[in-house]
């Protein structure tokens, strides 16, 4: 269908439009960061860009071991979440099993509830067992709000695969586990890849279970600390911009590593992209 | 252990006899055995809590306290149901749900669209816009608290430049305070709107159109009964999701206002969280956490039953 020129240029200053829109508080933050501290106090665009107010954020805050934090609590449940959450997403794709079916409902219905609705049982429960205030009672907490997104994305990767792979490795005498490790899993690596990289980001961006279930100042976790410091020091934007975009850089790497397999994150599967 | 031992019933339609003297697992067992670990999570770190939280419901309960403890059926549902303050919260969160999804899905689909009709660069575009929800909420409730400050604030600066004397002050302002938490909510789901559907959009093969445009539709025609009806399936699915996103809001609303100006922009998740860890009221915490969880968990079976029908 031809496209009447009119409708065309008015299509892409939407587009442009939208796009310096939202891309404008990002931009500005990366700004505020870069300021001379003599700055601060003017909303205009810097004379010079510094790198002092990361020098000073890093001296006066202890943002390094925030970030450290954040990245092992990352990186601990999404390695557990994606062997995990594989597996089962696997299972649920190729076998039919009496649990199927609920274990799918369970999943696509976990992912709807509010942190605070899981947060605060399980804070009571890991205080009897004394994991609170403790990494892996954190780690173990986000694997569990990670593994309903890896195993829906998983099973959009493993619907992909050809049976027929399957089949014929098994007559060609390979035992089930065989199967997945030398025909499916290099099949799947991509799709391992972007569950990995999502469920990193849940974590990664997670501020209500942190909040809830590891107050003490020695696990604070980069969402954690940068909202007490804006509750804190609120004057301080030029050092609070400098510690957001530290934090925001590695999620705007991995969108970008994403953006073709973002849809089927978003919607659990719902809407295949 | 023969090669041959392990035959299964995806390649024969008749599996041969199994080997007398050895152990053999089902393909059913062994799918359901390989699930096991990621269960044993889900349900202890998840499930098992969200029982729990649904036994405490039903007490009054003391953290510091715990031998003080008492059964009282649905005393704390009575109670909260008749609370101002969760009253509010509820309203609140409608107020945002009904103003922010419509908002966002409006805005969606006509950037969807532009999207669809350019000819260049709308890879680029579209991962352009990928980049603001992928963020943290908690970075973009910051980014727009530095933005809606009144001294120095970029909106405020330039309202003053262009005349305005006294601009708003976002966050403070009683009525105003939720609007501006939505319209920060409406930033950063916009563009998960445009991505859905503009995935629905480009999937409607361009027959449709071709034989719309033979038959001679209006631009606007061609949109109410070709496009929207072939659309409607991805706009209702995003609506749910969105909706029930919007419904558990939190982050956005503890870094942005913490629930201020005087409890004018609390909403029932920082409620809950307020409950439990400022009142030290788990009992009355997890009733209202039952409640929200209720409400979000029949919009899924809603979601569910939809999905279903369609397939």
């Amino acid at each position: 269908m031809k496209t009447r020129p009119g409708v065309m240029a008015l299509s892409y200053l939407i587009v442009v439009a939208a796009t310096f829109l939202f891309l404008f508080p990002i931009v500005w933050l990366f700004i505020t960061s870069f300021k001379p501290p003599s700055e601060v106090l003017s909303v205009a665009l810097p004379s010079r860009l510094t790198l002092e107010n990361y020098q000073t954020v890093l001296e006066t805050f202890p943002v390094g071991q925030y970030f450290i934090n954040s990245v092992l609590i990352a990186v601990g449940s999404t390695l557990i979440s994606l062997t995990t959450g594989s597996l089962a997403a696997y299972s649920l794709s190729l076998y039919r099993f009496r649990a199927r079916q609920p274990i799918m409902l369970m999943t696509l219905l976990m992912r709807l509830l509010p942190g605070v609705a899981v947060g605060i049982p399980l804070f009571y429960l890991f205080s009897s067992v004394r994991l609170t205030n403790t990494m892996p009672g954190l780690i173990l907490a986000h694997t569990a709000i990670q593994l309903p997104l890896v195993i829906w994305i998983m099973l959009g990767f493993f619907e992909d695969t050809p049976t027929e792979l399957i089949q014929a490795g098994l007559v060609d005498g390979c035992n089930r586990f065989n199967v997945i490790y030398r025909i499916v899993l290099p099949i799947v690596t991509p799709g391992l890849a972007v569950g990995a990289i999502f469920s990193y980001l849940l974590s990664w961006n997670n501020l209500d279970l942190a909040l809830i279930l590891a107050p003490t100042p020695r696990l604070v976790t980069m969402p954690v600390g940068i909202s007490n410091m804006n509750l804190i020091y609120g004057v301080r934007w030029d050092l609070m911009a400098s510690a957001a975009v530290m934090y925001i850089i590695p999620t705007i790497i991995l969108a970008l590593l994403l953006q073709r397999y973002i849809v089927r994150g978003l919607t659990l599967g719902a809407v295949k992209g | 252990m023969t090669e041959r031992a392990d035959p299964s019933p995806l390649v024969y339609a008749k599996p041969p006899p199994k080997p007398v003297a050895r152990f053999h697992l089902s393909d059913g067992w062994f799918g359901f055995l390989i699930t096991v670990p990621a269960l044993l999570i889900m349900l202890t770190v998840f499930v098992f809590p969200l029982v729990f939280s649904a036994y405490t419901s039903l007490h009054r309960f003391e953290i510091t306290r715990p031998d003080r403890t008492r059964f009282i059926w649905f005393e704390n549902y009575a109670t909260i149901l008749q609370d101002d303050a969760f009253q509010r919260a509820l309203g609140n969160t409608l107020t945002y749900v009904l103003v922010a999804v419509p908002i966002e899905f409006a805005i969606g689909l006509i950037l969807a669209l532009a999207l669809a009709t350019i000819t260049r660069g709308r890879g680029m575009f579209r991962t352009l816009l990928v980049i603001p929800q992928m963020l943290a909420p908690a970075v973009m409730a910051l980014m727009w608290k530095f933005m809606y400050n009144d001294e120095l604030g970029i909106i405020n600066h330039l309202l003053r430049e262009w005349g305005v004397n006294r601009p708003p002050l976002w966050l403070t302002d009683t009525p105003l305070a939720l609007f501006s938490i939505i319209i920060v909510e409406i930033w950063a789901t916009v563009p998960i709107f445009v991505l859905l559907l503009l995935a629905g959009l480009l999937s409607i093969p361009s027959e449709y159109y071709e034989a719309a445009a033979i038959d001679g539709g209006s631009a606007w025609a061609v949109f109410r009964h070709v496009t929207l009806p072939l659309l409607q399936p991805v706009i209702l699915v995003a609506l749910l999701i969105r909706g029930m996103d919007a419904f558990r809001v939190f982050d956005l609303v503890y870094v942005l206002t913490g629930g201020g100006p005087a409890l004018r922009t609390d909403v029932l998740s920082y409620y809950i969280f307020r409950t439990a860890f400022t009142d030290r009221d788990f009992g009355l915490a997890s009733a209202g956490a039952w409640i929200v969880s209720i409400i979000l968990l029949t919009g899924g079976l809603i979601l569910i039953r939809f999905m279903r029908r369609r397939a």
